[in-house]
């Protein structure tokens, strides 16, 4: 079984970060309030961001340690990154995007990113610019083009949180469909109860750049650590947004 | 209801002030084409001085904007991704050759590179002799022009979501790969109109290339210094000269105006 394990520490603004995490194929799922460090925490995996020390290893291979100095640039650490935004590449259309982290000749590249959309439902739309599609077809052109590169993992920050209320149910469920068929260890952002609940992972809190609970969902519910895990079991959404 | 806040007769003057203005600025540029025929400009055109103005123009703008895009690209690329102070710096630095008078540019080059300046022995040492010659004026070029390249790029720059970059990054692509795929084509429309602009300014460079570069048929005679030269000989000569200046700015105001249609985002 896949695992991802990392322990970073890094300082940024008034963010002073220290985590420590180990993901399965069951998944992840970090919770926290706003500026909690929940992003940063996934730039450093990718390497967008060097933390000062720590240590991250992807199934036995670390990519990153400041003990021994290794810092593997980001195109070769194998995860993909998910942003809130999705960030698909407004000048390529979708299939273009998706074919862009697959490798071969262009044709072939670009028959594999058709059937990948296919496959995700939303071949209808591979010739078109991603200013064009919906939120829902964005996230999934974004996912195919995530997946096209086999990641050893996937980190997804706030994969529902630009989806109105309608796309975000049936998008949720082919998420956690999608993910767990994968089986690859993830990581998903998530502020909300329900979302939370959906991916039915292990769940790591993270307030003020530190663990404040890690542990099952029910566990969490029983004796919440926190005013903040309280809040983001009990119901109503804890940021207010 | 909402009544108009401005008074009629307030608006009249409005419109009065404002159009007089307008009138101020077409007058003069209306005047170099009424005040001409085409068998002025022709004639204009096929004087001794006009050729090699063009040839020289086109010539060195081509090479001062080369220069400018392979050298200032990347200055650019870290004036806009960059968050460090130093960077706020060098964008206030840069904007220097818009306020410094274009005389005291090219005086300030010669002080620099020239036979005496700074750097003069030491260009002089490697057998370099810079002022007045058409690498001079290729200098003076890049000089005035550079803050209007640099302005353009270090936006178009700015304006790119990092997630973009670290997404592409996360599917495989080297930073070349990033930079030549991704940064740089969503930042296309910003650098070609910074390049065009900047283009423009180049070739209308007159203070600092008579002062760095002089005034040398062929070697450092510009269309605008042909210009000047020609309106003490031959106003026709100097009217055409303009007109054609004229038409490649009006061309260029024409290509960089705000399009509609199709945006990508």
């Amino acid at each position: 079984m896949t695992v991802l394990t990392a322990n970073v520490a890094l300082r940024s603004g008034a963010l002073d970060l220290e985590v420590e995490l180990e993901v399965d194929e069951r998944g992840l799922v970090i919770a926290g309030p706003n500026g909690a460090g929940k992003t940063t925490v996934l730039l450093a995996l990718v390497g967008a961001r060097r933390p000062s020390r720590g240590r991250i290893a992807i199934a036995g291979d670390v990519v990153f340690d400041s003990a021994v100095g290794i810092d593997r640039p980001t195109e070769e650490r194998g995860l993909a990154y998910l942003p809130q935004s999705y960030a698909l590449f407004p000048h390529l259309t979708a299939v273009e995007n998706v074919a862009f982290g697959l490798h071969g000749r262009r044709a072939d590249r670009i028959d594999k990113a058709r059937a990948l959309l296919g496959r995700l439902g939303v071949a209808s739309v591979a010739d078109r610019h991603p200013g064009a599609l919906s939120g829902g077809e964005q996230q999934r052109v974004a996912l195919a083009r995530a997946m096209a590169p086999a990641p050893r993992a996937l980190l997804l920050d706030e994969p529902l949180a630009a989806l109105d209320v309608e796309s975000r149910h049936s998008v949720r469920a082919f998420l956690v469909a999608e993910l767990r068929e994968l089986r690859r260890p993830f990581i998903v952002i998530l502020h909300d109860r329900d979302d939370v609940r959906a991916f039915a992972a292990p769940i790591v809190v993270i307030e003020r750049g530190r663990v404040v609970q890690r542990g099952e969902l029910a566990a969490l519910e029983t004796s919440p650590a926190s005013a903040f895990v309280a809040r983001l079991l009990g119901g109503a959404r804890p940021d207010g947004n | 209801m909402r009544r108009n806040p401005l008074h009629t007769a307030w608006r009249a003057a409005g419109y009065a002030l404002g159009g007089g203005l307008l009138a101020f600025l077409v007058i003069p540029v209306l005047a170099l084409f009424v005040t001409g025929s085409p068998a002025d400009w022709l004639a204009g055109i096929r004087h001794p001085i006009t050729a090699p103005a063009m040839v020289l123009s086109l010539t060195t703008t081509a090479l001062s904007l080369g220069v400018l895009v392979v050298f200032g690209t990347p200055l650019a690329w870290w004036l806009g991704r960059s968050e460090a102070r130093s960077a706020r710096l060098v964008e206030t630095v840069i904007q220097l050759p818009i306020v410094v008078p274009p005389a005291v540019a090219g005086l300030a080059l010669l002080l620099a590179f020239g036979r005496r300046g700074l750097l003069g022995t030491l260009l002089q040492g490697a057998g370099i002799d810079i002022a007045f010659s058409t690498t001079a004026v290729v200098l003076a070029q890049v000089f005035v022009a550079a803050p209007f390249y640099l302005q353009a790029a270090t936006t178009a720059f700015a304006g790119i979501d990092e997630n973009l970059l670290v997404v592409a990054r996360t599917l495989g692509a080297r930073p070349a790969t990033v930079l030549f795929r991704v940064a740089l084509p969503l930042a296309r429309r910003g650098l070609i109109a910074g390049a065009a602009l900047a283009w423009a300014r180049a070739l209308g460079e007159f203070g600092a290339t008579l002062m760095f570069a002089g005034n040398l048929t062929g070697r450092t005679q510009t269309l605008p210094l042909a210009v000047y030269t020609a309106l003490e000989s031959d106003v026709r000569a100097a009217q055409a000269l303009a007109v054609i200046l004229v038409v490649i700015a009006l061309a260029i105001i024409v290509f960089l105006r705000p399009r509609r249609g199709r945006q990508r985002r």
